[in-house]
């Protein structure tokens, strides 16, 4: 296992005086976080550090943490997947951060906890947090549960009124709702407070045993809860509809998460300018991030590593004139970079792919050990940094040419008004594509009128301007940028992303990831 | 009067364009100048083109008539919104360049009436247009986009609609296709002033006002932004769907010319006080774009600092000066 720098948080308490502060850009808003904090030594090299304003936990860590691949690469799975803090809503522009993770994939899940555990020690708990929207129960799979839950036959619900004798203002708001859904708010809400209880029991029963099926052990303080919210609230748009989240919440860090959201920052903009020392010293590397880590033959890896071999099969390599090319049965020629170098950026970015990529997680560890089709290697973000890292992360391994097959900008119903505003502009009403609305926009005006918002908002696309296609009308939320490459890089791109992150830990993943 | 839908209650030959439109409206017909020259060209250009060149020059400059025949035609004679080269303007977007929807049909047969094209040209955009009515009585090209009345804008269905409308009445309305637009045309309130503006424009062209939606004049003042008006509310942005508020704290509303027109034209059908009231405020922002006549911001994406989109465009321009003339 390679050491790759350090997390210096002795040093950089001493330097700063215990003051942490810092800002971030997440869904288009200026956000700043700061605290302060005091810390004694304890013993073997631990510290205890709390805030000097007394609130919070004392959280035992280590005086200088080791970083090695998993563990940058647990970063970049909590820059995409981790909580980064709520506004304060008495404080605009302020965050105040708490640390909690949202992952479904019991594979990461139990990865992050290891790595949680390997940062924190013993002195923390975990609450393993599933929610569901209750009309998942009203059709389908979720339908069958209730039906085994009860042997068979669904008891029927009652009325509203007999089940609630009073209303809290939250079921007022629910009744005052409309939704083109079949049956009424009524029956909606009795549905959800007959079977509440029974809903919950079946979904911590599921989730218990997903994590037991990886293999992670829980402690004795660790819980695992459900929680049902009304039918149809949100997510869920037809009867049987999911809306499931999956959260963990980290027990005994109160007080921690902007200390926390520092060390994420400081490594994330090291990696990103490749300076050894990050902004105010917390993260050392050994050396500039872009020389250390452990090169990687890829043609040896190809031939013989396990994490190489995809489901008992490997690619053809042929060397043409020092250009390395290679082929997956099924699969077409590609250009590859005889050597990668699994350094700070490629594990920062493996992280960071496992949790925002548009591949479904389950066919990235499933590949392994059974035929998976349809992957695909896409990625959507508002922020240029996180695409820059991933476009440099990719240009290690192929071709700049191939990292991006086409990009677009995917605009959520919040701001399909504007949209419609840019249309009248020049001229032109604003045309949607598919039956829902939800395909390529129609109106050319449209797009080109946004690329140039695109390319301002992402100079990482720059390179690969002439690759943009439309904008997209779909979901909700803030513009953001997508792009994609070419599916043949998968087999190429996945594996060694997976290696960077469970290589220290998983020996052969066509074993241990086939649940 | 020569005046077009979007720009309500302007006629381009008598504007008189303040310096600064003026100059801004002789840049962009060079930079079109330009990507005419590589066959790249909208059938929205054209359109605005002609209506710059009446605005700058009083007479049309460009053989238009041209560029339209060669460019903007299917095989079929068709209208088309893009040409070819326009179309490589975007990556994989393929033949989706090759379409015909109500605007570009409405388009080339602004031109052609304005050129006096004969009467066979004009019945061959009445059959295009009868052949877009949809059974619920909007009208759209399903070809070019096939999605549902429930997911389309509003502004959109408005406007085809105003658009479909207007060619269909140079030759009468027969009476059951004037029952099934006014029966489209009674639908609830939209909230956003294009549309509104779209929907009394037709309501005006089927001699059907008393078939305004009840409330007309409270969408106005929402739509108050900045010094003028902004096409819609942000505060009361909800969920289409869900009916849920969306969460707009960090959204900035952005006044624009052209809904600044669609309000006054809306008020029109109000009460007076309304009328008053946008005629106020109209001579405020009049005031404003005088002392800062290009100061018309494109859309922001919450905290960050880039244009999000247009800013200016030929139709703000013309709306500006017009605003600036009229008001000042």
């Amino acid at each position: 296992m390679a050491t790759l720098g350090h997390i210096k948080v002795q040093e950089f308490l001493e330097k700063t005086r215990g003051a942490v502060s810092g800002h971030v850009i997440t869904d288009a808003k200026y956000r700043t976080f700061s605290a302060d904090y005091q810390y004694r030594e304890i013993n073997d090299g631990y510290l205890s550090v709390s805030r000097k304003n007394g609130t919070g936990d004392e959280v035992k860590i280590k005086s200088e943490i080791e970083l090695n691949e998993s563990l940058v690469s647990f970063f970049g799975l909590y820059s995409g997947d981790g909580a980064k803090g709520s506004e304060d809503p008495h404080n605009l522009g302020v965050i105040k951060p708490t640390i909690s993770f949202s992952q479904r994939e019991p594979n990461l899940v139990h990865f992050a906890v290891e790595q949680f555990r390997k940062i924190f020690s013993d002195g923390i708990r975990f609450t393993f947090s599933l929610g569901e929207d209750s009309a998942f129960f009203m059709a389908g799979e979720g339908w069958d549960r209730l039906k085994n839950y009860y042997g068979g036959d669904i008891p029927k619900t009652p009325l509203l009124s007999t089940l609630r004798q009073s209303l809290t203002g939250a079921d007022k708001n629910y009744l005052a709702e409309s939704r083109d859904v079949p049956g009424t708010n009524e029956d909606h809400l009795a549905f959800y407070y007959f079977h509440k209880d029974t809903m919950q029991e079946i979904l911590a029963y599921e989730k218990v045993m997903d994590l037991k099926k990886t293999g992670l052990s829980l402690d004795e303080a660790d819980r695992v809860t459900a929680s049902l919210r009304r039918p149809f609230k949100k997510g869920a748009r037809e009867p049987g509809g999911s809306s499931r989240s999956d959260e963990i919440y980290i027990g005994g860090l109160n007080g921690f998460g902007e200390f926390f959201l520092k060390m994420l920052y400081e490594m994330e903009d090291s990696i990103h300018a490749d300076t050894w020392v990050s902004p105010q010293g917390l993260i050392q590397w050994m050396d500039k991030p872009s020389l250390v880590g452990r090169d990687i033959d890829v043609r040896a890896f190809f031939s013989l590593h396990p994490y190489g071999n995809l489901a008992g099969n490997r690619p053809k390599i042929m060397e043409n004139f020092g250009i390395l090319e290679g082929m997956w049965p099924r699969s077409r020629r590609l250009k590859l970079k005889p050597t990668l170098r699994i350094d700070p950026l490629f594990c920062y970015v493996s992280g960071l792919y496992l949790a925002e990529g548009s591949t479904p997680k389950a066919k990235m560890f499933a590949m392994f050990s059974q035929k998976v089709t349809g992957m695909s290697l896409a990625f959507t973000s508002s922020e240029d940094r996180s695409l820059d890292l991933i476009l440099r992360a990719l240009q290690k391994l192929f071709q700049k040419d191939d990292c991006v097959a086409t990009w677009k900008i995917k605009v959520g119903s919040q701001y399909f008004p504007e949209l419609v505003m840019i249309g009248l502009k020049n001229g032109v009403p604003m045309l949607r594509g598919g039956r829902s609305g939800d395909g390529k926009l129609r109106t050319m005006e449209i797009s080109a009128a946004l690329k140039p918002w695109a390319l301002d908002t992402a100079p990482a696309l720059i390179p690969f301007e002439d690759k943009f296609s439309h904008v997209e009308p779909t979901g909700a939320g803030l513009a953001r940028l997508d792009f994609s490459a070419s599916p043949t890089l998968c087999k190429w791109f996945f594996p060694l992303l997976m290696f960077a992150t469970f290589g220290d830990t998983v020996e052969d993943p066509s074993e241990a990831f086939a649940l | 009067m020569i005046d077009y839908i979007i720009i309500p209650g302007v006629d381009v030959s008598t504007l008189n364009l303040v310096p600064q439109h003026e100059h801004w409206l002789r840049d962009w017909l060079l930079d079109i100048e330009i990507e005419i020259s590589h066959d790249s060209v909208s059938s929205a250009w054209c359109l605005q083109g002609i209506l710059a060149e009446i605005a700058l020059f009083g007479c049309v400059q460009t053989d238009w008539e041209g560029i339209i025949r060669e460019l903007l035609k299917d095989e079929l004679g068709r209208p088309l919104a893009y040409s070819e080269e326009y179309g490589k303007k975007l990556h994989n977007f393929s033949r989706q360049w090759k379409q015909t929807p109500i605007h570009a049909i409405y388009t080339h047969w602004w031109i052609d009436r304005y050129n006096g094209s004969d009467a066979n040209n004009i019945n061959a955009y009445r059959d295009l247009i009868t052949r877009c009515i949809q059974p619920s009585g909007w009208i759209y090209n399903p070809a070019v986009s096939p999605t549902v009345p429930r997911r389309r804008m509003k502004a959109e269905l408005m406007l085809s609609l105003s658009m479909g409308v207007e060619i269909l009445s140079v030759q009468g309305l027969d009476q059951p296709s004037q029952s099934l637009f006014e029966a489209i045309l009674s639908s609830n309130l939209t909230g956003y002033l294009s549309a509104e503006c779209f929907r009394m424009h037709t309501l005006q062209m089927l001699s059907a006002i008393h078939l305004a939606p009840y409330g007309l004049e409270e969408i106005i003042d929402p739509c108050e932004a900045e010094e003028g008006y902004c096409d819609f509310s942000v505060e009361s942005k909800v969920d289409d769907y869900m009916g849920t508020a969306k969460r707009t704290s960090r959204d900035k509303p952005i006044h624009s010319a052209i809904s600044a027109l669609h309000a006054r034209q809306i008020a029109q059908y109000c009460d007076l006080e309304t009328q008053q009231a946008v005629q106020s405020r109209l001579s405020n922002f009049a005031g404003y774009l005088s002392a800062y006549p290009l100061e018309i911001p494109a859309f922001r994406m919450r905290d960050i600092d880039i244009p999000f989109g247009t800013d200016l465009s030929p139709f703000e321009i013309f709306a500006a000066s017009h605003i600036i003339s009229t008001n000042g």
